[in-house]
C-alpha cells in the first residue's frame, strides 16, 4: 500500500499533472486564460505525430510477432465489448434513457489519446519499458466502440424507422476512419515503421526531448477545457458522476486480464489497462453528434472530459500500474 | 440645396436564407442546398450565442459545441425547397432557420 501511495505521489508531482491541475483550476474559476485554438490544435498534432512515429520505430525493432497480432485482436474485442458493460451499468445505476446511455457507452469503449500519452509519460519517467506497438492498439480501439454504441442505441429504439438506414453512414465512416488525428497517427506510425532507428535519429531532436514539455503545455490546455465543463456537473447529476469514476477501473480489469494472458510486460499491461479505462472526448463526441443527435452532448462530454479524464490521469495511472505490477509478480 | 432621390439601378427580388447550425452538420446542410438547386452559399465559421439549448460557444478540441452560419440567396422556388428540406433534416439538430427578402444586383448569379 505504501508503494501505491508513493507512486501516486510521484505521479502527482510531475509538471504534467501540476499544469493540468492549474488548467483545471483556472477553468473552474472562469479565468480568461485560453490557448489560441490554432496552438491547441498544433500541439495535438505534434503529440499525434510524435507518438505515432515512436510506436512505428518500436515495432520496426521488435517485428510483427504473434503477440502483436493477438493483442490487436484482443483490443478490437475489448473496445467492442466495453460499451455493453457500460450500458448495463448505466441502466442499472441511473434512470438515463437508452439513447443517452448508448451514447455514453460508446465513449467508454473508445480511448483517450491524451490519457495514453500521459501514461507513457509516467512509464518513461520511471524508466519502465512498454511495447511500442501499443500505439497501434490504441488506434484500433478507437472505432469498434462507436459501432457498439450505435448498435445499442438501435436496440434501445427497437422497431423505430431508423432500422432501414445503415448503422454507419458514409459521412460517419469518413469522420471516424479518415479524421485528421487518425490519419496523422497511423501515417506517422507507418513512417516510423519504415524508417526505423535511422529515421528516429533524424526525428529525435524534435519528437524525443521536447515531448514531455509539450505534453505538459498541452495538459494545461486540457485542464482548461475540463475545468470549463465543471459548471455542467449539475446537468449530469451525482449518479452519473459516480458512474464516471466506477467505469474506468472496471474497464481497466479487461485490459489488465488481456495484457496478462497475452504475456505483455508490466508497462504493456498497464497501458492496455489505461486504454480500456479511458473514455474518448474528441472522436466519439463528434461521431455521436453526427449519428445520435438525440443524445445530449453536455452529458457525455462532461462525463468523459471533466470526470473520467482527470480521474484516470490522477488516480487511474498509478492504480493501474500497481495492479499490473501485482499481476506480474503473481 | 436640392436633394433628389438617388436613382437605383435595376435590382432583382430574391430570398435570403440564414441557417445557424452546429458545425458538424455543415456538410449535411450544404448537401441540402446543392440538392435543392441552390447556386452557392456563404459560410461564416466560429460563431457563438445563446438559444433554447443554452449558451453555445465553440471549444478547441472537442469542437462539437461550435456553430456556423450558412447564408444562401436563391429564387423563391429554390428557397422553399431548401427551407422545407432543411427543416426536416434539422429535427434533432440545434439550429435556427430564417428567411428574408433581399434584392440582388446580378440576377443571373442566383
Amino acid at each position: 500500500m505504501d508503494a501505491l501511495f508513493e507512486l501516486a505521489l510521484i505521479n502527482l508531482t510531475t509538471p504534467m499533472i501540476l499544469f493540468f491541475a492549474l488548467g483545471l483550476l483556472a477553468g473552474a474559476v472562469k479565468s480568461d486564460l485560453a490557448f489560441p485554438e490554432a496552438i491547441s490544435k498544433g500541439l495535438a498534432l505534434y503529440l499525434m505525430l510524435a507518438i505515432g512515429f515512436k510506436g512505428g520505430v518500436e515495432l520496426a525493432a521488435s517485428g510483427l510477432t504473434t503477440t502483436v497480432v493477438l493483442t490487436m485482436i484482443a483490443a478490437i474485442i475489448i473496445s467492442f465489448l466495453l460499451p455493453f458493460v457500460a450500458y448495463a451499468l448505466l441502466r442499472f445505476m441511473t434512470r438515463l434513457d437508452s439513447v443517452n446511455s448508448a451514447a455514453i457507452s460508446a465513449h467508454y469503449g473508445s480511448i483517450s489519446v491524451v490519457t495514453f500519452v500521459a501514461a507513457t509519460g509516467f512509464l518513461t519517467q520511471n524508466n519502465i519499458p512498454y511495447e511500442g506497438f501499443m500505439v497501434a492498439i490504441m488506434a484500433l480501439m478507437e472505432t469498434p466502440a462507436i459501432i457498439a454504441g450505435l448498435l445499442l442505441a438501435r436496440l434501445g429504439m427497437a422497431g423505430a424507422k431508423s432500422s432501414k438506414t445503415p448503422l454507419v453512414s458514409k459521412k460517419l465512416a469518413h469522420e471516424i476512419f479518415l479524421g485528421g488525428s487518425i490519419v496523422l497517427l497511423m501515417g506517422s506510425f507507418v513512417i516510423g515503421w519504415i524508417t526505423g532507428s535511422e529515421g528516429m535519429e533524424i526525428m529525435a531532436p524534435a519528437i524525443s526531448v521536447p515531448f514531455k514539455a509539450v505534453l505538459s503545455v498541452f495538459l494545461l490546455d486540457m485542464g482548461l477545457l475540463a475545468g470549463r465543463r465543471l459548471g455542467d456537473f449539475g446537468a449530469v447529476g451525482p449518479k452519473l458522476i459516480l458512474f464516471g469514476v466506477i467505469m474506468p477501473p472496471i474497464g481497466a480489469l479487461f485490459g489488465l486480464a488481456a495484457g496478462y494472458f497475452l504475456g505483455l510486460s508490466v508497462g504493456g499491461i498497464m497501458i492496455f489497462a489505461v486504454l480500456s479505462a479511458s473514455a474518448s472526448y474528441i472522436v466519439v463526441p463528434a461521431a455521436m453528434r453526427l449519428s445520435l443527435p438525440k443524445a445530449n452532448p453536455a452529458i457525455y462530454v462532461t462525463l468523459s472530459l471533466a470526470v473520467t479524464f482527470p480521474f484516470n490521469l490522477i488516480v487511474g495511472i498509478p492504480l493501474y500500474f500497481a495492479a499490473a505490477e501485482f499481476l506480474v509478480s503473481l | 440645396m436640392k436633394t433628389g432621390n438617388v436613382k437605383m439601378m435595376e435590382l432583382y427580388a430574391k430570398k435570403r436564407i440564414e441557417i445557424v447550425v452546429e458545425q458538424i452538420q455543415l456538410d449535411t446542410l450544404t448537401d441540402v442546398i446543392d440538392a435543392a438547386g441552390g447556386s452557392g452559399y456563404t459560410v461564416v465559421r466560429k460563431i457563438s450565442g445563446k438559444g433554447n439549448r443554452g449558451v453555445r460557444s465553440g471549444g478547441a478540441l472537442p469542437d462539437i459545441f461550435g456553430n456556423v452560419m450558412i447564408i444562401v440567396i436563391a429564387s423563391e422556388d429554390v428557397a422553399n425547397e431548401i427551407v422545407s428540406t432543411a427543416h426536416e433534416v434539422m429535427e434533432d439538430i440545434a439550429g435556427i432557420i430564417s428567411v428574408s427578402d433581399v434584392q440582388v444586383v446580378r440576377n443571373k448569379h442566383f
